[in-house]
């Protein structure tokens, strides 16, 4: 694996325009982090798939500058030590699992034995050995894509970037390809990951970018993502129909007094803040008019609450639809820009 | 590095002629064509086919050589119409796909995302489509190179320039469908414009051999005509003479006017008409061969490159003294005419310079693959 120095992956400004209408991205700034795994997420059309195919030379980009592993973008020696597995790929029907390693290992200028040996093993860790002599035409979905993170993985690159890496695969592929992304971090190498599945990148990214329309609408950390967003949810061990009378009781409105939320679901009532110290008067309130408490437990949104946040025009309440941003909605969304901030 | 992507780029060429399955079928159909020539032969009174032996009348050892027999097959047969159109087919067929699949989505970002270059890549590929030619043709001419020597006791190395010569002929068609196949990213109409580019260079061809063909016999009919206008002139002014020296005494250089031959012999007025409009005729059939050349100069010459072959193989005097024993002397001048135009159309094809059969072939070639270059190293996929 080549090592390298300062961050896997930095971009500043880039942007992207097919023709004169669409910008797919809109001057990104984003930065990954050697040896984590990341997570890129968006709608359909965010720009995603552009911004991978940016930096692995496949499209060429309108502005902006960076880097991938210290080297610029959009030259072919900064792939020496980069995988990468396509969304929709078509590989080589023709080809058998081990003949289509050996041959991403060949065009990555790999030797004969060292390509050998990698093959082996990485047939090995993706579950498919016992395919290996299988034409690729005969493979299912999921098969496809092992065997298609293990061409990625063959020159063993510092940096793989995935693109969709879990579509078609059942949920025990899943959670093989999540334990490997997992392995490939913890033998320091970076992995970038474009998915839709919301779920599984929470569980496997160390940081997250969500891209909306072209632009990183936030990156951080999970943690750092949902910072301010904590809330405590009380549940009652009541009917939902008893639990509305406590909670009209104690907590009427839509406000605390001192303007946190209040959120009704059934028997739980959710408190918009993360002080202790509101949730207690609360607390004894319901427990003073003789409601027994089930449980009381902080909670933080979840990866899809924080995409659909993403992707939800505030002033409107609306999500955005699919698709880049025309220069004709460069206007109207400044405008709406505005009024977000 | 270099040299390891080449090599795997060529076996993942192999291994996909090799799926297709037509790799194998074409190289069949080419042994079979070697043993029908293999059964060919000739004799005394004919030609024989295996056993049997059928009397061609003209044609035997004495007018047409063994090894010129088998040379001319191999060249008419093998090239002409098995290499320059059967297997021609059957390789674009095979190869068309070349660029399309490498440019279709889900293929190509896998191509564009390992280090090689985008126009090394895409010529490599290119160049890999041409040695699958390459292989079909060397393996037909080591075939047609035994079986002239088995057969007619002759070695002939030079059998062997079919290689390079089919090969180039090739490439031009070739160079047509990469273009297309990596503007249109379909196999389908990569093979369907080539077939029609094809078709053109056929035409473009005829029109220019057959526009030659009639330029020189309209050449040679005023030849012989302005031949034949001397005589009847000859023999007008002696009669012409003849009859003033009856009434008056001419001087040695006395010579009638044009106006005096005229009104005294009907016969030079005819044969001056018919200069005149056979003179008119050639000059327009020239114009119009002019137009088929500057259209050709800037097309590939697909028929002139496989007729390099024949030019270095064939000897033209030993066949056409040969086949000269046999044919009927001319009729008439218009018989002795087309005999003369059709020498010097084939005479005036084979002074065609190499620089005007490859090098303006080349220069469509590179220009084409140059676009090819370009839209490649430049396109977003």
């Amino acid at each position: 694996m080549t090592t390298v120095d300062g961050h896997a992956i930095e971009l500043s400004g880039l942007s992207k325009t097919f023709g004169r209408r669409v910008r797919a991205l809109r001057g990104v700034d984003l930065t990954v982090r050697r040896g984590e795994v990341f997570g890129l997420l968006g709608p359909n059309g965010a720009g995603k798939s552009t911004l991978l195919k940016i930096l692995m030379t496949v499209i060429r980009r309108s502005g902006g500058r960076g880097t991938l592993l210290g080297r610029p973008i959009g030259t072919k020696s900064a792939l020496r030590g980069v995988g990468y597995l396509p969304e929709h790929h078509r590989f080589p029907s023709y080809l058998t699992g081990r003949q289509l390693v050996d041959y991403s290992g060949s065009l990555a200028g790999i030797g004969r034995g060292e390509r050998r040996r990698r093959t082996e093993s990485l047939l090995e860790m993706v579950g498919m050995k016992d395919w290996a002599t299988t034409r690729l035409r005969q493979y299912s979905k999921g098969m496809k894509q092992r065997v298609g993170l293990a061409q990625a993985l063959v020159n063993d690159p510092a940096i793989v970037l995935l693109d969709e890496p879990t579509d078609g695969v059942d949920p025990v592929g899943r959670r093989e390809i999540r334990d490997i992304c997992a392995r490939l971090r913890d033998e320091g190498r970076t992995v970038f990951i474009n998915s839709h599945l919301l779920s599984e990148l929470e569980m496997v990214c160390d940081r997250l970018a969500i891209l909306v329309k072209g632009e990183v609408d936030r990156q951080g950390t999970l943690d750092e993502l949902v910072a301010g967003q904590i809330r405590y949810d009380i549940e009652l061990a009541v009917e939902p129909d008893k639990a509305g009378a406590f909670f009209d009781l104690v907590a009427p409105g839509e406000r605390l007094e001192s303007g946190e939320t209040i959120e009704r679901t059934g028997s739980t009532l959710r408190l918009g803040t993360t002080e202790p110290d509101v949730v207690q008067p609360i607390l004894r309130g319901l427990v003073e008019r003789g409601a027994t408490v089930r449980a009381v437990r902080p909670s933080r949104p979840s990866l899809e609450d924080l995409f659909i946040q993403a992707v939800t025009d505030p002033t409107t309440g609306r999500t955005l639809g699919p698709g880049a941003r025309t220069r004709q909605e460069e206007k109207p969304a400044r405008a709406g820009e505005g009024a977000r901030s | 590095m270099i040299l390891t992507q080449t090599w795997a780029l060529t076996v993942a060429a192999y291994r996909e002629l090799n799926a297709k399955k037509l790799f194998w079928v074409t190289l069949a159909l080419s042994v079979v064509v070697v043993a029908v020539f293999a059964s060919l032969g000739i004799s005394d009174v004919g030609i024989t086919i295996l056993h049997w032996e059928i009397e061609v009348p003209g044609l035997n050892r004495e007018t047409l050589p063994p090894d010129q027999f088998y040379l001319s097959t191999f060249v008419s047969l093998g090239i002409g119409v098995w290499l320059t159109w059967i297997a021609t087919a059957l390789a674009l067929v095979s190869t068309c796909g070349t660029i399309p699949d490498l440019v279709q989505e889900g293929s190509v970002e896998t191509m564009l995302s390992r280090p090689i270059s985008r126009v090394r890549l895409l010529l490599t590929k290119y160049s890999l489509g041409l040695l699958f030619v390459a292989f079909q043709v060397l393996i037909f001419s080591a075939g047609s190179v035994l079986v002239f020597g088995i057969r007619a006791g002759v070695w002939e190395p030079r059998i062997f320039l079919a290689v390079p010569i089919v090969v180039l002929f090739y490439s031009y068609l070739f160079s047509i469908c990469a273009l297309v196949g990596l503007l249109t990213r379909s196999t389908i109409a990569a093979l369907l414009v080539t077939a029609l580019a094809w078709f053109g260079l056929f035409l473009a061809n005829t029109a220019d051999e057959m526009l030659l063909g009639f330029q020189k016999v309209a050449e040679a009919r005023v030849e012989l005509r302005q031949q034949r206008l001397h005589l009847e002139e000859g023999m007008a002014t002696t009669e012409l003479r003849r009859r003033l020296e009856e009434s008056q005494t001419l001087p040695e250089d006395w010579a009638p006017t044009p106006a005096e031959l005229d009104e005294s012999s009907p016969s030079v007025v005819l044969w001056r008409e018919q200069v005149e409009e056979s003179q008119s005729n050639a000059e327009s059939l020239e114009f119009w061969h002019d137009v088929a050349v500057w259209v050709k100069l800037v097309l590939p010459k697909t028929a002139e490159t496989i007729a390099l072959l024949d030019r270095e193989l064939i000897d033209p005097e030993r066949i056409t003294v040969s086949q000269a024993r046999e044919n009927d002397r001319p009729r008439d001048d218009d018989e002795r005419a087309m005999m003369l135009g059709a020498e010097r159309t084939q005479a005036a094809l084979r002074e065609r310079s190499l620089a005007w059969v490859l090098g303006t072939s080349f220069a469509f070639e590179a220009f084409i693959l140059g676009i090819c270059c370009v839209i490649f190293a430049r396109k977003d996929y």
